[in-house]
């Protein structure tokens, strides 16, 4: 994809005001990313592109640090294809230009509700490769989080790249590992925070981050400051919660406003905030002194602010607009709308929107409904949207009219001026419709492990159920079901049960519901319904557990998993479950719920990370409780290089099923390891779902001869004694991870010889009596140590130690 | 580690061509120990290299084995070159003073390690390269070059050599300057002259690779390939590495005709990401780190 972004950076004469000398130094600025292909990351909700984000940042930087007199290198200036630069080509241009410092600009994406700054510089976290790097990732880092906005963690986040990302061993961050000077990435912020996304999307803003790195680098090279300050802030409407995801505990629980104009005096500067949610102004390069704010909108009220502009410092103002509280309270809308020809549901919920927070109580008391019902009552936290509906339902074929009179008022106690009269009609509700069995009619290979689910449009009279669903096999006995669920969700019912023993392969069966099925109304169902399935014909092909779950401490919760986006965190959640099992005290359970309808991914990530082997003709697979929803089922795995997704299933069935991926799914060759489970969402898919999976196996080719397994072992080394080569002979039975070291006598480790996977098999080792840097070792005893762990099960270790001698 | 066994384990893929085939190909030294960025002595005997953490300079007698180190200085490791004789190294190091760069550029004998201050505590120093028995280098753009040794190169020599300086290919023609930028404005890196010392190969950042003769004019397309370095005048062997924007996720070693023409694979593991190749002067060897810290030599049949 070729994508253009131009941005014009216009700068004020004002940077001749700087003292700053940076005329000595140079610096290596890269925009992360490029291109709007490939490693680019996109927020739909806001439009807003990491590339661009990265490039402008770093654009506005190049600005402020040149017109220091600083010599700054870009490794991009624009934001094509091309621009995607490969990490060693990034590193190359700060190497080749020999710069005193490079800085790679970020922004952080991860789960959609944290939002934070983080510095990464190559190394351990106490040991970093450069310790002046450490030095300015802890200084932006410090300036990042005092200027930032709506954080939603604490503690600092300055990591060396060999600490924070463990899975990649010493090779670390692609665009630093070959830096040859000191060098940083930053993540100034999540930009699939929404309330920062948003904030991301104004150019302002992140000029402003632009002036947070600048000031660093004053601070690390001990330049003079800048003699300028910033003003700049977000104006709120502290009576509205936004419409997009934000954290309560945070600033961003209040609706930023747009269209705010603001005025700064003296000078008369102007600044009108945006009108992409972020209420944000920003008057760059103001001359250090006091200043008055002058700030009005729309249906606010016009205010004003004194703030002390300081040197080299931005004043922050976080303001609330103010709105006036003697102008009488309107409805703004209602919905649903109903005719005549659009009738609603007996328990339909209305939804009555103000433009005031509203005394609750009032407006309840105000409301009057024709015929007369019994109504039930719920607000949104900020007092401006009313739900009701039925404490049990309408009369049906009805016309009903609600009026909320005059008496309803405000939280300043000014009534409405006229009342908000709206009608709506009931549907003329004959019988009881059952809307979506499993299994269905006629279906074949159902699970002998299936969860029966019936869906109602309505919620059923428990009483009912028993004598109208009923369970037969093929001989019209009758099947004792168990685990009933009886439950109502959205007005709708609900009917989940099982067999109180597992079903027989290979077997019809068939489910019954009669006419007098009732719901809570009493309306019955009226029809007769006969559901015939057939069950699987083979069993499942199983094979070696490699996963149970009955301890979950390597797996992450979906928030913290990486790639978990678009889901209600509150409702997200990775669990230990006894309620439905395969083996064992415990099944691992998977509560998700999307946001959207649809693009949503829900991950739960398995630090652990087992190994599976390297077998191509093995499988790999979990027990799985379907919920029915048609989303997606997905394993990932991490082979040799990179990770590999794999579509396991759209998961259409209710109950246990074994659901397994071939071996060369994953990757052609190499050695892989497990890494997460994923379901992605579909459009066609539900957004709230439970999964549970028990038991990842492993299941190596059929035809596997046990008795020819050798088992895991290490023959003495022969000749021994010997004084030019000496051979190991060593078996592992499963593709194991092999390391054969020589210590001497002392316990000191001389050579290590082997230390690599190996498959399963025999091996000679020849080993000619030197360590690994080619020394011959003194003559002596010396101790062999041989272990072997297996890739198939980690807790399957074989070790074993012998002593061999080395003659002159 | 026992060359026999490992040389029969660790052996790659071997890339038969009409042109260039892999003899041999072997771990020299293990990755549990964690080395890179590998270079060539002139007469192949002896590699230097560093540490992942760019903290020394180390040697290796490809004979011998045996691994001797010649500074502990940071950055001392990063591009050394030795003498023509290939008995003394010479490499800058940098130290960070204020939080600016200096650099120093030292020179050890390799026969008995006597260390000789070349340049101490130089702000934009580059680093030095070896042409005619001289060593060159500039000293923030300016150049400054050192006789290495009394003995006379038989014949009439051009000073010629390259670098980058403002993000441009620079070639030094005895006291004259040309800058060249062959593709337009943008990030040139990796330079580096031919044998012949008639052209330049050259890495157009987001472009590709190229050849230019001295003069800029492009020569030859080369396409997709990093930290490339002549082979001979008629090759080049550079890396292909891909990354997903944060890690590398795989990398090879190509050798490819200076006429872009030809391209033949000299790795092609899945375990292994081979990276940063080094070509001996006699063009019969390739030395390579891989992304886990070990080093490898390549032998070569060039037909």
């Amino acid at each position: 994809m070729r994508r253009i972004i131009l941005i014009l950076l216009a700068f004020s004469s004002f940077f001749n005001l700087f003292s700053q000398d940076f005329s000595d130094i140079s610096i290596c600025i890269n925009p992360g990313h490029g291109g709007h292909d490939g490693d680019d990351r996109y927020i739909e909700e806001t439009g807003f592109w990491e590339s661009e984000g990265n490039l402008t940042k770093g654009l506005y930087l190049r600005d402020i640090l040149e017109s220091c007199g600083a010599t700054v290198v870009m490794t991009r200036v624009t934001n094509y294809t091309a621009d995607d630069l490969p990490l060693s080509q990034i590193s190359q241009i700060a190497n080749d230009n020999n710069v005193d410092f490079f800085q790679s600009i970020h922004s952080n994406g991860f789960n959609g509700v944290s939002n934070y700054p983080l510095t990464l510089f190559r190394g351990y976290d106490n040991a970093p490769v450069f310790p002046k790097a450490k030095e300015m990732g802890t200084i932006i880092w410090h300036k990042l989080w005092k200027n930032g906005n709506g954080w939603t963690h604490t503690g600092e986040k300055i990591r060396g790249d060999w600490s924070f990302y463990p899975q990649w061993g010493t090779s670390g961050l692609g665009v630093l590992r070959d830096l040859a000077m000191p060098g940083i990435l930053t993540e100034g912020s999540f930009h699939d925070y929404d309330s920062e996304s948003w904030r991301l999307k104004n150019l302002d803003y992140r000029r402003h981050e632009a002036w947070v790195f600048a000031r660093s680098y004053f601070d690390y090279f001990e330049t003079e400051t800048s003699d300028l300050g910033v003003v700049a802030g977000i104006f709120r409407d502290p009576y509205t919660t936004p419409a997009f995801y934000f954290n309560p505990n945070t600033l961003d629980r209040d609706v930023p406003v747009g269209g705010v104009t603001v005025t700064l005096t003296p000078g008369d500067l102007v600044y009108e905030t945006d009108t992409l949610n972020n209420g944000y102004f920003f008057f760059d390069s103001i001359v250090p002194g006091n200043y008055v704010l002058t700030y009005s909108a729309e249906d606010f009220l016009t205010d004003t602010t004194h703030i002390s502009v300081l040197p080299n410092q931005t004043s922050f103002v976080n303001e609330y607009l103010q709105i006036d509280t003697t102008v009488a309270p309107t409805v703004l809308y209602h919905s649903p709308i109903s005719t005549i020809n659009d009738s609603v549901a007996l328990n339909r919920v209305f939804t009555v929107y103000f433009d005031y927070p509203m005394n609750e109580d009032s407006v309840e008391n105000a409301i009057s409904i024709s015929p007369e019902t019994s109504l039930i009552f719920s607000w949104d936290e900020d007092s401006k949207i009313l739900t009701f509906g039925p404490e049990t339902t309408y009369a049906k074929a009805s016309h009903f009219y609600i009026t909320i009179g005059t008496t309803a008022k405000h939280l300043w106690n000014v009534p409405m001026s006229e009342p908000y009269i709206f009608d709506f009609y009931t549907k003329n509700r004959t019988q009881l419709i059952l809307e979506k069995f499993y299994p269905e009619e006629g279906m074949e290979e159902v699970s002998t492990l299936v969860q029966f689910r019936l869906y109602f449009d309505a919620p059923l009279d428990a009483e009912t159920i028993e004598d109208n669903i009923v369970l037969y096999n093929q001989s019209n006995d009758i099947i004792s079901v168990t685990r009933k669920l009886i439950f109502e969700e959205g007005g709708k019912g609900f009917y989940f049960f099982e067999p109180e023993n597992e079903l027989d392969l290979n077997t019809s069966y068939k489910f019954t519901v009669s006419e007098n099925l009732a719901d809570a109304y009493g309306i019955a169902l009226k029809e007769n319904y006969e559901i015939n399935f057939e069950t699987m014909t083979d069993s499942y092909e199983l094979g070696t557990v490699f996963i149970d779950f009955e301890s979950i401490s390597t797996w992450w919760d979906p928030d913290g998993s990486g790639s978990t986006i678009g889901t209600l965190d509150e409702f997200t959640t990775f669990t230990q479950s006894s309620d439905y099992l395969i083996n064992g005290t415990f099944s691992g359970r998977l509560d998700y719920a999307f946001e959207n309808d649809d693009g949503g991914v829900c991950r739960v990530h398995n630090a652990g990370t087992p190994g599976i082997g390297s077998d191509p003709d093995s499988k790999i697979g979990f027990w799985v409780f379907g919920d029915l929803s048609y989303n997606i089922l997905e394993y990932w795995f991490y082979p040799s290089s990179g990770y590999s997704p794999v579509y396991v299933d759209v998961i259409d069935w209710a109950g246990w099923e074994f659901k397994h991926i071939p071996f060369l799914d994953i990757t052609s060759s190499g050695s892989a390891r497990f890494a997460s489970l994923v379901v992605v969402q579909t459009e066609e898919g539900v957004k709230k779902g439970t999964v549970f999976f028990d038991d990842g196996q492993i299941i190596l080719p059929v035809g596997i001869d046990e008795e020819k397994r050798v088992e895991t072992f290490i023959e003495q080394n022969y000749p021994n004694p010997f004084s030019t080569y000496t051979t190991f002979k060593f078996n592992v039975p499963d593709n194991s991870h092999v390391k054969l070291s020589v210590y001497n006598m002392m316990g000191k480790q001389m050579a290590v010889l082997v230390n690599e996977n190996r498959r399963s098999g025999s091996y000679n080792y020849v080993w000619d009596g030197t360590t690994n840097n080619g020394i011959k070792l003194n003559p002596g005893m010396y101790i062999y140590r041989f272990e072997a762990i297996s890739l198939l099960n980690n807790s399957n270790s074989h070790i074993e130690t012998g002593k061999c001698i080395l003659m002159q | 580690m026992n060359k026999l066994v490992v040389f029969l384990l660790l052996l790659s893929k071997i890339a038969v061509a009409q042109d260039i085939s892999v003899l041999t190909n072997e771990k020299i030294l293990s990755s549990d120990s964690k080395y890179c960025f590998p270079h060539f002595s002139p007469d192949g005997n002896n590699i230097a290299f560093t540490t992942p953490n760019f903290n020394g300079l180390y040697i290796m007698d490809t004979k011998t084995k045996k691994i001797v180190q010649i500074s502990d200085k940071p950055g001392a490791g990063i591009n050394p070159v030795f003498s023509n004789n290939g008995s003394t190294i010479y490499y800058r190091w940098n130290e960070y003073i204020g939080m600016k760069k200096y650099s120093s550029i030292h020179s050890t004998d390799l026969n008995n390690k006597g260390m000789t201050i070349l340049e101490s505590g130089k702000r934009k120093l580059s680093a030095p390269q070896i042409v005619n028995n001289k060593l060159v280098y500039t000293i923030d753009n300016d150049v400054n070059k050192l006789q290495i040794s009394e003995k006379a190169e038989i014949g009439q020599h051009q000073d010629i050599w390259t670098c980058i300086e403002n993000q441009r290919i620079v070639v030094y023609i005895n006291e004259a300057k040309k800058v060249l930028a062959p593709r337009g404005e943008g990030n040139y890196i990796w330079p580096q002259l031919s044998p012949d010392k008639t052209k330049i190969l050259f890495t157009f950042s987001g472009h590709g690779t190229y050849i230019c003769d001295l003069d800029g004019n492009i020569l030859a397309d080369l396409g997709y390939l990093n930290a490339s370095k002549w082979l001979n005048d008629d090759w080049v062997v550079g890396m292909k590495d891909f990354d997903d924007g944060h890690v590398i996720t795989s990398s090879d070693i190509f050798a490819v005709k200076s006429d872009g023409q030809r391209s033949i694979r000299l790795t092609q593991t899945e375990s292994e990401m081979e990276m940063y190749p080094d070509c001996s002067y006699d063009n019969s060897k390739i030395v390579y780190h891989t992304l886990e810290g070990g080093i490898y030599l390549m032998t070569l049949k060039l037909k």
